[in-house]
């Protein structure tokens, strides 16, 4: 193992020991994946969108897999923020892995609420504000397409939080840099990108959507252009750490997230296919970076990014 | 883990049955439980233990989509990618005489469960779309097992439903238990009858799985109206489920 390159990652003012975290929605409320992946390992995990009653979720079937990809509508079932604290964040505060709670709502005093009972818990690094999933009809993926809207909600979370706020950007729009612009003037911390591509698969048997559902939210290799694309326009445009996701299965994915200007990456659809896919990517990052020219995490981020104006002399 | 196929069975058309070297397993499945197999796509696939003999383990499988296919083109001497053996199993036998009710794909755990208890006073009723479906039945008769069978084209067995076949089995068995696996209207109107014929009865469900450990919510099946819970998770609550905790108290 190559020891002399560095993984630490910083997103505002939280140090992780390295870059990679676990993506919301795909390692539950934090115990389910202990017997299958060391926890401690991890750069940090963002838990499943907790919300301030229980929400029942959708009809099955709510997988399907699709070309190098995976479509979902769960529909952001969970038991509500009181159950979480009482069922799953006393086992999350005993990791000491750097937790981030996923927050979801139908309205901003919904959101608000939910952000409110966890500022008075320990343990919780940052709130992930989720305005972007779109398997939902009401709440959730509305507010990430309006910046207006988007504003509203991230204020409510950051008058409230009393922690760092995160927001989860859709790429489900053309506004996605107006939508970050408004959450960095709420007092946005960072902003997470991507949440997944709103799609259809249709079940030829059964000659209907596949999904009880109807439509999903495709995640997966498929939309790693998609989700590098979005990175890089918005670290390039708004002065927030970016952390970055969308079909990352290997260090290289990894770094092509850090060039674009992610300080961070999350990883998600493949941990289902691998339940070892975040420690490799973790144990492959120094070699991948060396191999690349990087000394460190921070010196990739952004690489990708054509020098300003002032800088171009010097290269 | 990685498990090494050491025999491929093809037990009827579209169906294949792998048979993988169980040293690398950590411990004995339970019938009923299954294997999360990596299968060349984004997902992997859940697939229910067929037998266990001689440090072996069996899956037995229909071909039915790219994850299936491309397990179906497996050879002997390559290694499979699996977690588990994941999920709750069928309960050891109750007092009094049991019938194990498989339909098409349900069948395979069925065998592993008469296999588990060779002293179980068993009766087997099967049944599958056609012939080609209906497997596992010269595997139950070697082991003195005959089961009733039926086919919905009649090509095999009687023409019908296996539910036809456990209602005559509840009425000369009052004081019978259940254990049955297959597709989700099999297994609900095994829950109707049984309820009215106040049997006990467990129900193996399949549905399509995401991360196979309960952490994706993807794999539900609905609870029983009022009963607590709006869902239940196959892949850790399941597969398999005593009838009371989907159906409740009442006939569905």
């Amino acid at each position: 193992m190559i020891r002399d390159v560095d993984l630490t990652a910083h997103i505002g003012r939280i140090v992780l020991q390295n870059p990679v975290l676990a993506a919301s929605g795909t390692f539950g409320f934090g115990p389910e994946y202990r017997a299958h992946v060391d926890m401690r390992r991890l750069g940090g995990i963002a838990v499943k969108g907790v919300a301030v009653d229980s929400w029942s979720g959708n009809p099955p079937p709510r997988v399907w897999e699709t070309p190098s990809g995976l479509l979902n509508s769960i529909g952001l079932q969970n038991p509500g923020v009181r159950a979480f604290i009482r069922d799953d964040l006393p086992f999350l505060r005993e990791l000491g892995t750097v937790l981030v709670v996923n927050v979801i709502g139908h309205t901003v005093d919904e959101y608000r609420r939910v952000s409110e009972c966890l500022a008075r818990e320990s343990g919780i690094a940052a709130l992930e504000v989720n305005i972007s999933c779109p398997n939902i009809k009401e709440g959730g993926m509305q507010f990430g397409h309006d910046p207006d809207r988007a504003f509203e909600v991230v204020r409510a979370v950051v008058e409230t939080a009393g922690r760092p706020v995160w927001v989860k950007l859709s790429p489900n729009t053309d506004r996605v840099l107006e939508v970050g612009q408004a959450a960095q003037s709420a007092g946005a911390a960072a902003l997470t990108a991507i949440n997944t591509l709103l799609g259809m698969a249709i079940d030829l048997d059964r000659r209907r959507p596949a999904l009880g559902g109807g439509s999903g939210g495709l995640s997966g290799p498929a939309i790693r252009p998609v989700g590098v694309r979005v990175v890089y326009e918005v670290s390039r445009r708004i002065p927030l750490p970016v952390v970055g996701m969308g079909g990352i299965e290997t260090a290289r994915d990894a770094l092509e997230y850090f060039m674009a200007g992610a300080s961070a990456v999350m990883v998600g659809t493949a941990t289902f296919g691998r339940p070892d896919a975040m420690t490799r990517v973790i144990d492959d990052l120094p070699e991948i970076l060396r191999q690349y020219g990087f000394g460190s995490v921070a010196e990739a981020v952004g690489a990708a990014h054509p020098p300003a104006k002032g800088e171009a002399d010097e290269h | 883990m990685r498990l090494t196929i050491v025999e491929r069975r093809v037990p009827a058309s579209d169906h294949v049955e792998l048979l993988l070297d169980a040293s690398g397993l950590g411990r004995r499945p339970e019938p009923g439980q299954f294997l999360h197999v990596a299968t060349g796509g984004t997902l992997r696939r859940p697939l229910s233990f067929s037998r266990v003999d001689d440090g072996r383990v069996g899956i037995l499988f229909r071909v039915v989509g790219a994850g299936t296919a491309w397990l179906a083109g497996r050879a002997v001497g390559e290694d499979l990618d699996v977690m588990g053996p994941l999920g709750r199993g069928f309960p050891p036998p109750p007092p009094g005489p049991l019938a194990l009710v498989g339909g098409g794909v349900g069948i395979p755990p069925l065998f592993f469960y008469a296999q588990c208890w060779p002293d179980a006073s068993l009766a087997v009723l099967l049944g599958a779309r056609d012939r080609e479906a209906l497997v596992m039945v010269d595997d139950f008769g070697a082991r003195g097992l005959h089961p009733a069978l039926c086919t919905d084209d009649g090509s095999f067995g009687r023409r019908g439903r296996v539910t036809d076949l456990l209602a005559t089995w509840l009425s000369a068995h009052p004081h019978g238990s259940v254990m049955a696996c297959g597709p989700a209207p099999m297994l609900h109107e095994v829950a109707r009858l049984t309820t009215d014929a106040h049997c006990p009865a467990w129900l193996g469900f399949e549905q399509r799985m995401g991360c196979g450990v309960g952490a994706c919510l993807a794999c539900v099946v609905p609870g029983a109206p009022g009963a607590g819970r709006t869902w239940y998770r196959v892949c850790t609550d399941g597969p398999v489920f005593a009838r009371e905790m989907l159906y409740g108290e009442a006939p569905p």
